[in-house]
């Protein structure tokens, strides 16, 4: 049981391969695709930012990866596979047993993501005894060490807090902890910081880069604020109506972003020191996903457009040292 | 103050200020706090019965037709029936068999509502479905006529032993059971509807994502958070079943004689109530306070436990 999480990431390949995940729900207006086809990995040990608006399905398919996609939502297409093991040909009752163990997931609200009823060391001792035999107090010795490792000051004491006598911060890093407890080769951190406030969302950055040294996870961490992944991704994957955009490392994609919706996104954010001014915006809004333009998705807002990007959908390319592009434009300009 | 202490007084303090929170506001509903004293006090009595007939001197079951009638005395503090039966210790054996009833089937109603309630509500579709007709199907039976059917069957027809059919409780294991089958519904469908509400919180999905499983999910996660109206619901359903008790005894189906129930001292009470009415009083007025203290129980609970109150 153990031993998956305790071998050697190294010589294994990646940790996630995703390849043609199409995810569909079924609408009254006729199935709506949430997830187009998109095909991405991620090495051990590294980090894979997603950065895309609401509504772009990166929260979808980081479900599909937990087969936790809600109902009436279903994976329509392609494969997801941890390691070598294929969780999309896997058997729903089997699934449990890799939830927490293999990939664990944390949530953006921490208060609401965390069971109001049941104290915070239960919790971290409950996520460690779903998957380790041992007793009671095996289970809450690990919780109490876990909460040690995610640097929550006196675990004795704050065991026994129950949710809302924590703070939003001590509340994600305990989110941490249970998410830890097992040692997955994967975290899948869904809009972590997004509910605290700008100087604990640092602290919270901080504490998952420095648990990422100590357990060695992969971790994909879904926003849609540019700047924190700047900070903790080492690759970016930008999402737009359910597909890939744009995928290039984090110095790539921050120096020489190729797609036009890259470039429009990087310009809505505010920087230090300019001229107070109103923020750009992208025109527009983000298409109905029931009745896309028959072209690029992002035809009808790019400034670039032409006739050609409405007619047909470009796939995404290389440009050049792993520099992936979605976009005729800068395909055509060449890297 | 070193860290040990610091340890062992923070949680307790903080379990203290939910409960104290509870009974705060349990003790602010005056109706609920004198419900609560006077059904603990007639619990109390009620079991303590077979002492207090030793101290009185009397036995409830004893038949003595030269002292019939009999005025409230020293030997008889309320009097003697129509058999010259010692009618207070009649009327707190009659409790004894009333709340225990009450209290058995509430609880085993209680149970198999949450169950149904729990699976139907977290799982959906189809089971969901399933159990919801079931339940509209045995909210839609006509009750008094089923009790009555099922009060009249012969229990051997039933292949059980003749030990169990001669057993001289088996007309109260009966009630229970006959009230258990029918009174789930109430719970079944409170619980649906709160799971319904529970299992769409992110808690619930962080479980799953850590690896628990459905029951799991159920138990540990959706239960706690939907204990109130079930506890709150049960309460007000113990009232219930007293009255349906009574009622079926009453009709003749539910306790029978010798053993006394609230609702089979009514029936031996009706030919006298002209000429003895106290005799129908008494556990009328029982039935009626006892039924009401369980209702103003349970609205006090409602109050007390008030989610919005406890999280905020």
């Amino acid at each position: 049981m153990s031993s998956a999480s305790q071998a050697p990431h190294g010589d294994l390949g990646p940790v996630l391969t995703v390849r043609d995940l199409e995810v569909t729900f079924p609408t009254a207006r006729g199935p709506l695709r949430a997830v187009g086809g998109i095909s991405y990995s991620i090495d051990p040990g590294r980090t894979l930012g997603v950065v895309g608006e609401s509504g772009c399905g990166k929260s979808v398919s980081a479900l599909a990866v937990l087969g936790l996609v809600p109902p009436p939502g279903q994976v329509t297409g392609g494969t997801i596979a941890l390691g070598t093991l294929e969780v999309t040909a896997m058997d729903e009752g089997a699934l449990p047993a890799i939830r927490g163990e293999r990939v664990s997931m944390i949530f953006q609200e921490p208060m609401t993501a965390l069971n109001p009823v049941l104290s915070v060391g239960q919790q971290i001792a409950e996520a460690w005894a779903l998957h380790r035999a041992g007793t009671a107090a095996d289970a809450r010795e690990a919780a109490l060490t876990m909460l040690e490792r995610v640097r929550i000051p006196n675990p004795v004491e704050r065991y026994a807090n129950y949710p809302h006598q924590m703070s939003g911060g001590m509340r994600q890093r305990a989110m941490i902890a249970m998410a830890l407890a097992c040692g997955p080769e994967l975290l899948i951190a869904d809009e972590p910081t997004t509910a605290l406030d700008v100087t604990i969302q640092a602290q919270i950055i901080e504490l998952m880069m420095e648990m990422q040294a100590e357990f060695g996870m992969a971790i994909q961490f879904i926003s849609h604020n540019l700047g924190v992944v700047s900070e903790i991704a080492d690759d970016v994957m930008v999402m737009y109506a359910g597909h890939i955009v744009e995928m290039a490392s984090t110095e790539q994609i921050f120096s020489n972003p190729r797609h036009p919706y890259t470039k429009a996104l990087m310009e809505t954010v505010p920087r230090l020191g300019a001229r107070a001014t109103r923020l750009p915006t992208i025109a527009g809004t983000v298409p109905d996903l029931l009745d896309l333009p028959p072209g690029c998705p992002f035809s009808d807002r790019c400034p670039l457009a032409d006739e050609g990007c409405r007619q047909a959908a470009p796939t995404l390319d290389d440009l050049g040292g792993g520099h992936l592009a979605a976009c005729f434009k800068s395909q055509e300009d060449g890297p | 103050m070193n860290a040990a202490h610091h340890a062992m007084t923070k949680p307790a303090m903080g379990a203290r200020t939910v409960w104290s929170l509870f009974f705060h506001r349990l003790g602010a509903h005056r109706l609920a706090v004198g419900s609560a004293v006077f059904l603990a006090v007639l619990g109390v009595l009620a079991f303590a019965t077979p002492a207090i007939e030793a101290v009185l001197g009397v036995d409830a079951n004893l038949v003595d037709l030269s002292r019939r009638f009999q005025g409230p005395s020293r030997a008889h503090l309320l009097g003697t029936d129509e058999l010259g039966r010692d009618l207070l210790v009649r009327l707190l054996y009659g409790g004894q068999v009333s709340l225990f009833v009450g209290i058995v089937a509430a609880l085993a109603s209680a149970v198999t509502g949450t169950v149904v309630g729990l699976l139907a509500g977290y799982y959906g579709g189809r089971l969901d479905a399933f159990l919801m007709r079931l339940t509209d199907g045995v909210i839609a039976l006509p009750l008094l006529p089923l009790l009555i059917v099922l009060a009249a069957l012969d229990l051997t027809k039933l292949g059980l032993p003749e030990s169990v059919v001669q057993d001289p409780n088996i007309s109260l294991y009966r009630i229970i059971v006959i009230i258990s089958l029918v009174g789930w519904t109430t719970v079944a469908r409170l619980v649906r509807a709160a799971a319904l509400s529970v299992r769409e919180m992110d808690y619930v999905l962080a479980a799953t994502a850590a690896g628990a499983g459905g029951l799991r999910i159920m138990a540990v996660h959706i239960l706690p958070n939907v204990i109130s109206p079930i506890i709150v619901a049960s309460t007000l359903s113990v009232g219930n079943v007293i009255l349906l008790e009574s009622v079926l005894s009453f009709l003749g189906l539910g306790i029978q004689p010798p053993i006394a129930s609230w609702g089979n001292m009514l029936t031996g009470a009706q030919e006298l109530i002209w000429s003895s009415p106290e005799l129908a009083f008494y556990p009328g007025m029982l039935i009626f306070v006892t039924v009401i203290a369980f209702n103003f129980l349970g609205d006090g609970l409602q109050d007390a436990m008030d989610p919005r109150a406890i999280e905020g």
